[in-house]
C-alpha cells in the first residue's frame, strides 16, 4: 500500500487542483455579467470618433496610464481603420487613483479637446505612456545608490505636465491656453461627469468597454476576439442580454460638434 | 525498478514534505493568477499597486500561454517530485533539483523584469518568488544533508574495514 501512497496523493492533489481551478474560472466568468447599460450621461458632448450612422458603438472607460488601455488603444485604431463607417468609438475618462499621473493625463486630453484636438492628444498620450507613465521604482529594490537624484512626486508631476505641454505644442495648440485649461473647472467637471457615468454603470476597472450598451468581456479585447465580437454584432448574432430590471435603452451621446 | 529506487529512504523526508507543502502554496497561487489572466479579472492585490501593469504586460505570457499556467505545471511537478522524494524515490530528488533550479532562474528573471523593466510589482508574483526561493533552500539543504550522511557512512565503512 505504501508503494502506491505517493501516487494516490499526487492524483488526489491533481483532481483538487483541476476541480478548484475550474470552479474558480466559472465563478469569475459569472462575475462578468452581460448587462444593459443605463446610468448617468457623462460629459457632454462626448468624445466620439467615427460615423454617426455606425451600427456598432464602442464606449470605452479608460485611464491613460493603464497598460492594457494602451494595448486596447492600438487595437481600436486598427479596428476603426478596418471597419470604417460601421464603427464608432466613445472615450470616457476613468483615471485610477493608483496611477500617479493618470488624472493629469486626463486633464491634458480634455484641455486639448477644448481646442478641438482631443483624439490627437489621446493617441499621443497612449503612444508615449511607456515614457511619461513610468513611475519611480520602489526604494526597497533600488539596489545601491541611484546614479541620478530621484525626482520628488511634485517634480515628477511638473515634468509630466511639461511633457504634455510639449505634446500640445506638437499638435499646434495654443500652449498657454492649454496649460490654463488643464487646471480649469470645465476640464475637471468633464472628468467628474465621466467618472459618475462609470460608477453608475458599474465600471470598476480599466479598460471597460460597452458595445452598443452591452459589456464586452475583458478576454474579448485582443484583436482577434474583438473583431469576432464586432462581426457577431454586425451580423445580428449577439445574444440579447436579459436585463435584471426593466431598463431604458442606452443613451448614446451625441457626437462632438464640428469645430 | 521502482523497488530498486525505493530501497533506501531519504535522509530528510520532512524536508521534502515541507517542499511539497510549499509547492501546494505555489500551485494555488499560480492557479489563481492563471484564472485571472483568462477571465480578465483584476488580481486582488493587497500590498502593491502594480498588479495590473505586471499581469497585463508582455512578460505575463509566452505567446498565447499565460506564464502563470507554466507556473501551475512547474509547481505541480515540484509537488509530485517532492512527494515521491519524501517516499524515497532517488530519481525524484534529481528531477526536483533540476526543476527547482529552472524555476529559480525564471523567478530571478521575473524579479529583474518587475524591478527594472516594468517598475511595478505584483503581490502574487512576489509570493511565488518567495516560495520558489524557499524551495531552492530546501533542495539545497537536502543535498547538504545527503552529502554529510554519505561522508559519515563512508567514514564508518573505512573504520570497520
Amino acid at each position: 500500500m505504501r508503494r502506491y501512497l505517493p501516487f494516490v496523493i499526487i492524483g488526489f492533489i491533481f483532481l483538487v487542483a483541476a476541480g478548484g481551478g475550474l470552479l474558480l474560472f466559472r465563478s469569475k466568468e459569472a462575475t462578468t455579467p452581460i448587462k444593459i447599460v443605463t446610468g448617468k450621461p457623462g460629459a457632454e458632448p462626448a468624445h466620439i470618433r467615427g460615423s454617426d450612422k455606425a451600427r456598432v458603438t464602442l464606449e470605452e472607460f479608460g485611464d491613460y496610464q493603464c497598460v492594457p488601455c494602451g494595448f486596447l488603444a492600438q487595437t481600436l485604431l486598427k479596428v476603426e481603420h478596418d471597419y470604417g463607417t460601421n464603427i464608432r468609438i466613445i472615450f470616457r475618462q476613468y483615471p485610477l487613483k493608483k496611477h500617479a499621473h493618470a488624472y493629469t493625463a486626463a486633464c491634458a486630453a480634455e484641455a486639448a479637446g477644448l481646442q478641438g484636438r482631443f483624439w490627437e492628444m489621446h493617441d499621443l498620450l497612449f503612444q508615449n505612456a511607456p515614457q511619461w507613465g513610468k513611475e519611480t521604482p520602489r526604494p526597497i529594490l533600488s539596489l545601491g545608490p541611484p546614479s541620478a537624484p530621484e525626482l520628488s512626486k511634485e517634480e515628477k508631476t511638473m515634468e509630466v505636465r511639461a511633457t504634455f505641454a510639449g505634446f500640445a505644442e506638437k499638435l499646434g495648440l495654443d500652449v498657454e491656453r492649454f496649460k490654463q485649461d488643464m487646471d480649469s473647472e470645465q476640464v475637471r467637471a468633464r472628468i467628474r461627469l465621466d467618472q459618475e457615468r462609470a460608477a453608475s454603470v458599474g465600471v470598476d476597472r480599466t479598460p471597460s468597454v460597452f458595445m452598443n450598451g452591452i459589456t464586452v468581456p475583458y478576454k474579448s479585447f485582443d484583436p482577434v476576439d474583438l473583431r469576432r465580437t464586432i462581426d457577431a454584432e454586425l451580423s445580428g448574432q449577439t445574444p440579447t442580454p436579459v436585463p435584471e430590471s426593466p431598463a431604458p435603452s442606452l443613451p448614446i451621446p451625441t457626437p462632438n460638434p464640428p469645430k | 525498478m521502482k523497488d530498486n529506487q525505493t530501497m533506501r529512504g531519504p535522509r530528510s523526508p520532512w524536508l521534502f514534505a515541507l517542499a511539497a507543502l510549499l509547492s501546494l502554496g505555489g500551485l494555488a497561487d499560480s492557479i489563481y493568477l492563471t484564472v485571472t489572466h483568462l477571465t480578465g479579472e483584476n488580481a486582488a492585490c493587497f500590498a502593491s499597486s502594480g498588479c495590473s501593469e505586471v499581469l497585463s504586460s508582455a512578460y505575463a505570457s509566452l505567446g498565447e500561454i499565460p506564464l502563470a499556467a507554466l507556473g501551475v505545471l512547474g509547481y505541480f511537478a515540484a509537488f509530485s517530485c517532492s512527494v515521491l522524494a519524501a517516499f524515497g524515490y532517488p530519481r525524484a530528488r534529481i528531477f526536483l533539483s533540476g526543476l527547482v533550479a529552472g524555476m529559480l532562474a525564471a523567478t530571478l528573471w521575473l524579479l529583474y523584469v518587475q524591478a527594472f523593466v516594468l517598475h511595478a510589482f505584483c503581490d502574487f508574483c512576489l509570493i511565488s518568488a518567495a516560495l520558489t526561493l524557499s524551495l531552492s533552500v530546501i533542495v539545497g539543504a537536502s543535498h547538504f544533508i545527503e552529502k554529510r550522511h554519505r561522508k559519515a557512512a563512508e567514514g564508518t565503512a573505512r573504520v570497520s574495514s
